[in-house]
Parts: C-alpha cells; sequence; structure tokens
C-alpha cells in the first residue's frame, strides 16, 4: 500500500469542513463524477482487485487537492491526465504486492467480455496473473509508457505530456518494454510454474 | 523459437485479454459514492505540522550550507517516520483486531448468503462467548412467505435445536463438539469468526474508508481456498463487517458469498439459545 496514499487517507476529517475553498473542492467533486468510474476502471484492469483499484482511485483525485490553481488551469485533456494518475499508482501497486501462488479469489471480481467455457476463463485468468506481474518487473516509468501507449491508447505526442520524455525515446522505452515483456511471458509459459524474473 | 512476429501477437493476445476487464457496475457504482464521500470529507494537514519540519531544515541548511540535500533526505526521512508512526496509530494492527475478538462476550451479525452472484438467504446469528449459538436462516428465492429455520447450538454439551416457526415444529439434535469445527464456511456461519481468530498467515491491509458510518481499516485473509475481508473500526479495533467468498474453479462468479454486518458485545437475551422450545412448538423426536 502506496505509504503517500495512507498519508493522505489520514487527514479525511469530518464532512463539511471549510478549510479548503469550496470551489476547489466543487471542481473536484465535478471531475471525479465525470472521470471517477473510468479511474476505476483504468485501475482495475492493471490490478483485477476491487479494493486496491479504488484506493488508487480515491488516491488520484485527493491528491488533487494539493495543486494550486495555476496547475488545474494547465490540464486541458482531464481523462487522459487522471488515467494517466491511475496507471502511474496501479505500476505502483502492482510492484508492490507480494507474489502469491494462486490469486483465485481475486479473478471473481473480473467480468470478461467474452468467455467461452469455464476452461477458457480460467486460462484467460491465469494469462492476466502472468501479465500482470510481468508489467510490475519492469521499471515504473518503463511501465507507465506501456500501458499509456497499448492499455489506454495514448499517442506519443499525448504520453510526452504527461512524462517527461521526448517522443523518440517514448518509441525506444516501448520497444524495450514489449521486448521484455514477450520475453518473460514466454518464459513463465514455458516454465508453466513461477518465474523468477531477471532485469 | 518465436519469430519477432509471433511475439509480438502473443503480447498483443496479453495486451487485448487486460483491456477487456470491467469491473461489475455496482461495484463501479458503490466506489464512486465512496469516492464523493472521501473528497467531500477530506482536510489539508494543518499548515503548522509542515511548518516545524520546514522551519528546521532551513535553519540547519543554514548552519551547514553545503549539505543542503543530505538535510532534504533527512527531512524526508523524518516525514515518512512520522507517516508511520500516525498510521500505526490510526490503522489498527490486524493482531489488534483478532485481540479484541478474542475477549468479545457476544456477537451478533446480519447478513446476506449468496451463490453465483444470487441471494439465496437472509441469515442473523447470535452468539454468545464461548459456546452458544443461535442461527436463523431465512430463504429468499422461490416461496412466497418464507419462514426461517432456526438452529440453536450449545457447542460445549454438543446439544443443539432445531426450531421451524412456520409448522411450528422443533427438533432436537447431538453432536460431537469437535465435528462443528469441522463444517465448511457454507454450513458454519461462525467459520469466518475462527478463521480471522487462528490465522497465522499473509494480511493484506487495505486502506480506511468509511464502512457503515465508521471510519474502518480493511483486512484481507485467504484461508485455504476461502477469501475473508474483515473492516475494522479504527478507534475501537472491532470488526464492523465481513465478506467471505469461495471462488468456483473456471467460475465467474463465486460459489458461496457472504456479506454481513456485526455487532459486538451487546446484552443478548439468554432466551435466544434455550434448548427448550416454548409450548406451542410440537416436539420431534431426537435426530442425530
Amino acid at each position: 500500500m502506496s505509504r503517500l496514499h495512507t498519508l493522505t487517507s489520514l487527514v479525511i476529517a469530518k464532512p463539511g469542513s471549510t478549510s479548503l475553498k469550496h470551489s476547489t473542492r466543487a471542481m473536484i467533486a465535478d471531475l471525479a463524477n465525470k472521470h471517477g468510474r473510468q479511474v476505476f476502471q483504468t485501475a482495475f484492469r492493471l490490478l483485477g482487485d476491487n479494493h486496491l483499484a479504488e484506493d488508487v482511485t480515491q488516491e488520484v483525485f485527493l491528491k488533487l487537492f494539493k495543486k494550486n490553481s495555476q496547475a488545474f488551469d494547465k490540464i486541458h485533456n482531464w481523462p487522459a491526465y487522471l488515467c494517466s494518475m491511475a496507471t502511474s499508482a496501479a505500476i505502483d501497486q502492482l510492484r508492490s504486492i507480494k507474489r502469491r501462488s494462486e490469486q483465485p479469489i481475486e479473478q471473481t471480481d473480473v467480468t470478461p467480455k467474452t468467455a467461452s467455457g469455464p476452461d477458457s476463463v480460467l486460462a484467460q485468468q491465469q494469462d492476466l496473473q502472468r501479465f500482470r506481474r510481468a508489467l510490475g518487473q519492469l521499471s515504473p516509468r518503463d511501465a507507465h509508457i506501456f500501458c499509456l501507449r497499448h492499455i489506454e491508447g495514448l499517442s506519443y505526442q499525448e504520453i510526452t505530456q504527461y512524462v517527461d520524455i521526448s517522443t523518440n525515446l517514448v518509441g525506444v522505452t516501448l520497444h524495450r518494454a514489449q521486448q521484455k515483456l514477450s520475453q518473460w511471458l514466454g518464459e513463465s509459459q514455458l516454465t508453466g510454474a513461477e518465474h523468477e524474473f531477471s532485469k | 523459437m518465436n519469430s519477432a512476429n509471433d511475439t509480438r501477437a502473443e503480447l498483443e493476445h496479453y495486451i487485448q485479454h487486460l483491456k477487456t476487464q470491467q469491473p461489475e457496475p455496482e461495484q463501479a457504482k458503490q466506489v464512486q459514492r465512496r469516492l464523493q464521500q472521501a473528497i467531500a470529507g477530506y482536510q489539508q494537514t494543518p499548515a503548522k505540522h509542515k511548518s516545524w519540519l520546514t522551519t528546521l531544515k532551513h535553519k540547519l541548511s543554514l548552519m551547514y550550507p553545503g549539505s543542503k540535500l543530505a538535510w532534504t533526505g533527512t527531512a524526508a526521512l523524518c516525514i515518512l517516520t512520522f507517516g508511520l508512526l500516525i498510521n500505526t496509530a490510526q490503522t489498527p494492527a490486524f493482531a489488534a483486531v483478532v485481540e479484541k475478538l478474542q475477549q468479545i462476550s457476544s456477537m451478533s451479525y446480519k447478513g446476506v448468503m449468496s451463490t453465483r452472484g444470487q441471494p439465496i438467504m437472509d441469515l442473523q446469528v447470535y452468539y454468545q462467548a464461548p459456546d452458544k449459538v443461535r442461527i436463523e436462516n431465512t430463504p429468499l428465492a422461490g416461496q412466497q412467505n418464507p419462514a426461517p429455520i432456526i438452529n440453536v447450538l450449545d457447542v460445549t454439551q454438543g446439544k443443539g435445536l432445531i426450531l421451524m416457526p412456520g409448522p411450528k415444529m422443533a427438533m432436537p439434535f447431538s453432536f460431537e463438539p469437535s465435528q462443528q469445527s469441522m463444517q465448511s464456511v457454507e454450513d458454519d456461519p461462525l467459520y469466518w469468526f475462527k478463521a480471522i481468530k487462528n490465522h497465522k498467515g499473509e494480511v493484506t491491509t487495505l486502506s480506511p474508508r468509511r464502512v457503515n458510518g465508521t471510519e474502518a481499516a480493511g483486512y484481507k485473509v485467504i484461508d485455504q481456498n476461502i477469501l475473508i475481508t474483515l473492516w475494522a473500526d479504527v478507534k475501537t479495533s472491532l470488526p464492523v463487517k465481513v465478506e467471505v467468498s469461495m471462488a468456483q474453479s473456471g467460475e465467474n462468479q463465486d460459489a458461496f458469498h457472504l456479506e454481513a454486518d456485526l455487532e459486538f458485545n451487546r446484552q443478548l437475551d439468554p432466551q435466544l439459545f434455550s434448548l427448550t422450545p416454548d409450548s406451542t412448538y410440537r416436539m420431534g423426536k431426537e435426530h442425530e
């Protein structure tokens, strides 16, 4: 569990606090109303766990209280910005989750769009576990860029707005991440068991 | 060996699977509701909590101007340590919750039991420590006016009573106390209670959130193939809610799911646990 998130959650006090400008709170509430579900889905896809995804969702929006009004004005694409934050926080969670040998219970939170029989669903769940573990083994920045591109569908140019990196380097990073993931996922399938990923 | 195209296609397969994952709509709705509550209740840390550290850092950097980086690191360490100390105070340790459960005098809970996503039974359970249990099961499916079936157990004596308020029948029974502890999660409404008290393995802590109107910390425990999520009041360390689920291999939905709101240490009427039914009941023969 991110310490930053734990610290943030500790300052939640009585409802109706007036120490913050009402406009800031209202703005964040409005953003949450419009984009909260999307943020939750972004986190859920990466984590596969409702509780952890909810933690990430709350972390993303509560962090907005720390921004000043100028920072708010600079953000032009709120859905992309919030999903980028959610992706980054979810990747942090993936990296901190301890490896477990089996996670059948958590996978029951899943609603896959395509499922054709119990064996297929089980195989899909195992694939997802492997993929999430592999993502957690990438460096945070590589994983962040990979997810923004391939899961959230952002362009290279959009990615540079949320990650301090040049467009050229986005391409290089993606190529490197794809190679590593392909190698690890291929090896983990062959061994059929927990695989010690080496960076 | 796979060609580059094959590995790329394989990676694409994983990516597409991940992109199809969606949470349950009801779950997303609840998350949205709690998010708005968290935003409404958020209050920034008072400035004075930051200023002593900022002041300290500034004073030290004036005394030792060449070591700003070291002092920044020290300040970060102080913030982290302070945060850890606060965290320890605010979120009770799992061991503290277990200790509270060991000390209770009574427990009652009201919950809903589901199978494969369908609610099948309302459950009301009363427990008087150390050995008396009353379980009221009311089926939810297939009946117009479902009547509860009540089981009363005295675990020390190994004696129980089944009450059927509908037909007004009562049936005593005996059992080996050791049999009670071997029952499955579906049959034993105190399975989760014992599992939590005896749990020695990993515990995943969830950050505090409002549950049943109370600021509660969450704890996830896996006991064999049963997932137990317990929410405990951060002030009292007593649980306020429990969710118990057992997945079925290859299925999207839980084979068994129980969600219940908990209360502890209430004065319970001893009559709840009486093994003698009132005179309106017809007694059947003892069933073993």
